[in-house]
């Protein structure tokens, strides 16, 4: 299917474009839903969709269409060129990326989930939901198994072509549990896979005990202590971190992190790796969305800030190399963050506190330009003299990212895979709890 | 013809012994023009079109949606969707039924004065340019901008096999402004949006440069704002405020399947969940607004849903399936994002009713408190626990704005905020288009006047 990509380049050449990109995707879903304890959908999906990038000069104009023959390409066209031509120049734009080898990546694709039935996700959707309920204080108030298999095809004008395919499983699971007349805590538990390997009862057990734990949540005072931050929370840190990373935000001003490179932004004991090349990564695969090979880009090393990540875009306004970073036309997105494991057993984290507080979940806001962190603790449990005592009711903490990540006192000697992610828990000083 | 298709696959469908079925056909095209700092980053003109075939078997739903409109695909998509009902039937303890609706035959059109795929594209750059334009006029302080331009026109087919046949024709225009300012550490964010089921003629009444001018004013007012410690206190919200907490905080929980699973509303019809001066509607009707709709994505004739009158909690938003649970009449809430999603409850327009205090004199009646203005987004959990963060703050004392503060998130349990009300503006106002995310994104507004409440103030250190 790449002649569709290299049509639809040959015709916007054709029209008098002095550049043309294009870009097709295709995706078969199929989605089962659980809504108040029962299945309540199954869909299968054909999704579609081509996305053409016309330059007349630095003139930049942009199309989009599900109609892929001949006519529906021809339109697409034509609407991108006379947006091209009614447009103004662009003056940062320097050019699409020449063709270069793409790497070999492992584990992106499994005919498994590209054959799967419907009833594959059917059943593993029901396993996940009865083992959440067979504790009789939780309910399931909603949840999702998807399959998704997927083929991209990119071509441009410099003579890149590349075609890839993947495969991804996605499963969540939502549970409440009610005792004696009290509600608990919302508790949300899932995993992504490339492979058709997850574990319902794994994540129907980790949503029901979430559920449970927080019941019995009481009051606390507020009090300036140490947090230790589980998996989701420190991936809600990660990501707003990796914006103020983002080559987007760079060139235009809008990172503190801006005239950093080489300098020690956040404690020495923290690094972070982008690697869209990752064996089996959620978000690896060959090239970007503009046919840039994927690669692995240290942005923090040892708390020295390295590189941001970029597209061809904002790498060339900024004079460096894409880091294949393309995310859609002129964004940029990490591929697959990892954060590496540091020395601390959890137990020692916990141990080591003499008053603070175990976040499950953090609801709220992280602002990557100022760092400004608002918001509520989610399932959070009180820490005292060395040990998890018990849940407590909402709380809210605030602060500040880059004081948060210079604060860092330990990070776990464990990492567990979140989506695209790759993270340890993470404990932090000096916090101010709100209650 | 997509008609001839789209009936021979209804007919199809039961013939594999689907109970009920619905078809869902949808064509469009949308434009999109993003400018930043005078440059046009991105143009865009966009065009689908698909098909989404549900099917009832056996009390259970089974859904597929395709773009590829050739006949043997058809076919194959409306067998998938029959035997994934079968397959998700088994072993279901409640069978799925739906309540009996009145199968319509109409055609709808929205009422535009200027079809925005009418008007040249030099127009649409002229409005984006002008207002980017202004922005970067006002101070250096500014560091980004972003001014976003869209339309969609499209085409939407419904059909089931109660007999309902209904054609509906869509036109939606908008204008997104957001504008970042900084001065050393301090940066400032100011965002604003208009648009709605409205044409150009949107910017005869709304003026880009005069919107582009106020967004960013605040984010320069805001640079020299401090951050306030956090507690409780009593807060003044504006419209924009109040229309998210009676939207995100408050009227998720009234979405029947969400009542289903266990909100905090769930059992509570007929009892005190607001002040009485609190009177909370979702309406399809208010003319231009972005949630408007004449029927559901299930064919239903939408109706305004009054949840709570005087603070008593009188009604859920129902789809078919819910509203044949809860022995009530659907009210036209079931949405879905388009062709290839499943219609789920959602809202509208949401909005408080108004009081009778003058906006201002509410303030001047503050001893303590803030005065809270804008939001810039929230979360909420169906347990009615919400957090927002808001643009712009001024702290009152004795009944005057003295202070302003940025970075500010208010918080707290919705039904205690809306219990702790005590002072209900005359000023409605429903004008907050935005997408709301529930699985999948609909279009809604939300407003109300001005009120007071108490609730969680927090902020950076």
């Amino acid at each position: 299917m790449s002649e569709i990509v290299e049509k639809a380049v040959r015709k916007s050449l054709a029209v008098g474009a002095s550049e043309a990109e294009a870009h097709y995707s295709t995706a078969r879903i199929i989605e089962v839903g659980i809504e108040s304890n029962e299945i309540s959908n199954a869909s299968f999906k054909i999704n579609r969709s081509l996305h053409i990038a016309v330059f007349i000069g630095r003139k930049i104009g942009f199309s989009r269409t599900t109609d892929v023959s001949d006519k529906g390409v021809e339109k697409a066209v034509e609407n991108a060129y006379r947006l091209a031509s009614s447009s103004n120049e662009n003056v940062f734009w320097k050019g699409l990326p020449s063709p270069k080898p793409f790497p070999r990546v492992e584990g992106t694709f499994d005919e498994k989930i590209c054959s799967a039935d419907p009833e594959n996700a059917v059943m593993l959707a029901r396993e996940m939901l009865s083992e959440a309920r067979r504790d009789l204080r939780v309910s399931v108030p909603g949840g999702t198994v998807s399959l998704v298999s997927g083929e991209t095809y990119v071509a441009n004008s410099n003579g890149i072509l590349g075609s890839d395919k993947g495969t991804e499983i996605n499963m969540e699971l939502m549970a409440l549990a009610k005792d004696n007349g009290e509600v608990g805590s919302f508790a949300i538990a899932w995993e992504a896979s490339r492979k058709l390997d997850l574990d319902p009862v794994e994540i129907g057990r980790e949503a029901a005990a979430k559920a449970v734990e927080s019941l019995g949540a009481r009051k606390i005072e507020s009090f300036k202590g140490t947090l230790v931050l589980d998996y989701d929370v420190v991936i809600d840190i990660v990501s707003a971190l990796s914006e103020a990373l983002n080559g987007d935000m760079v060139w235009r001003g809008r990172s503190p992190l801006r005239d950093k490179i080489g300098q020690e932004i956040v404690s020495n004991t923290f690094s972070l790796i982008d690697d869209g090349t990752l064996e089996a990564g959620l978000s690896t695969s060959i090239f970007d969305y503009e046919g840039v090979p994927r690669m692995r880009t240290v942005l923090i090393e040892k708390g020295i800030l390295k590189s941001f990540m970029h597209n061809t875009y904002t790498s060339k306004i900024l004079g460096v190399e894409s880091t294949g970073n393309a995310s859609g036309f002129l964004s940029v997105s990490p591929s697959n963050l990892i954060m590496p494991q540091g020395d601390w057993s959890f137990e020692e984290m916990v141990k080591s506190i003499k008053q603070g507080l175990f976040v499950k979940r953090f609801s709220g806001n992280i602002r990557p330009e100022d760092g400004v962190i608002s918001g509520s603790a989610k399932q959070a449990f009180l820490i005292e003299s060395g040990e998890v005592k018990y849940p407590v009711k909402e709380c809210m903490f605030s602060g500040n990212l880059y004081e948060f990540l210079r604060n860092i006192r330990g990070i776990e000697n464990r990492v567990r895979k979140r989506g695209s992610m790759i993270v340890p828990r993470i404990t932090v000083e000096n916090v101010l709890i709100l209650s | 013809m997509v008609e001839d298709l789209v009936s021979k696959a209804l007919r199809e469908a039961l013939r594999l012994g689907a109970s009920y079925v619905d078809i869902r056909y949808q064509e469009g095209a949308a434009t999109s023009i993003r400018v930043r700092k005078g440059i046009v980053e991105s143009s865009n003109i966009s065009f689908f079109q698909g098909i989404g075939i549900r099917v009832l078997k056996e009390g259970s739903w089974g859904f597929a949606c395709l773009d590829d409109l050739a006949p043997e695909k058809v076919t194959n998509a409306v067998e998938k969707a029959v035997k994934l009902a079968s397959s998700s039937s088994y072993r279901k303890s409640r069978k799925i039924e739906i309540a009996r609706v009145d199968p319509v035959k109409d055609r709808v059109e929205t009422k535009i004065v200027k079809l925005p795929s009418e008007i040249p594209v030099e127009d649409k750059l002229r409005i984006v340019f002008d207002a980017d334009k202004t922005i970067w006029s006002k101070s250096d302080k500014i560091v980004d901008d972003s001014v976003v331009y869209s339309d969609y026109s499209g085409r939407k087919l419904f059909v089931n096999s109660d007999g309902a046949e209904i054609e509906t024709s869509e036109t939606r225009t908008y204008l997104a402004i957001q504008v970042s300012a900084r001065e050393m550490d301090r940066v400032s964010p100011a965002y604003e949006a208009i648009g709605g089921t409205v044409g150009f003629e949107l910017f005869e009444k709304n003026d880009p440069v005069e919107m582009a001018d106020e967004v960013s004013s605040r984010a320069i007012r805001l640079l020299n704002a401090s951050i306030p410690k956090g507690g409780v206190s009593t807060c003044v919200l504006d419209n924009k405020i109040v229309g998210l907490l009676v939207h995100e905080a408050f009227g998720h929980t009234a979405e029947a399947d969400l009542v289903l699973s266990g909100s905090i509303l769930t059992g509570k019809i007929g009892e005190q969940v607001a002040s009485e001066l609190v009177t909370i509607i979702d309406s399809p009707e208010p003319t231009g607004a972005n949630g408007w709709i004449r029927y559901d994505d299930e064919g239903v004739k939408a109706r305004p849903v009054k949840i709570v009158e005087k603070g008593m909690l009188r009604s859920f938003m129902h789809n078919r399936e819910s509203a044949f649970i809860f022995r009530v009449e659907p009210t036209g809430n079931s949405r879905a994002q388009g062709y290839s999603y499943v219609p789920l409850i959602r809202m509208r327009n949401t909005y408080m009713e108004a009081g009778d205090w003058d906006p201002e004199e509410i303030i001047r009646e503050t001893k303590e408190g803030f005065y809270l203005k804008g939001a810039l987004g929230g979360q909420a959990d169906s347990n009615g626990e919400f957090t927002f963060s808001i643009q712009e703050a001024w702290r009152i004392e004795n009944g005057e704005l003295v202070e302003p503060f940025r970075g500010v998130t208010i918080s707290g349990n919705a039904v205690e905020v809306l219990k702790s009300i005590d002072a209900v503006g005359k000023d409605l106002k429903i004008n907050s288009p935005g997408n709301c995310g529930k699985f999948q994104w609909v279009p809604v507004d939300d407003g109300g006047p001005h009120i007071r409440a108490r609730m969680i103030v927090g902020g950076g250190l």
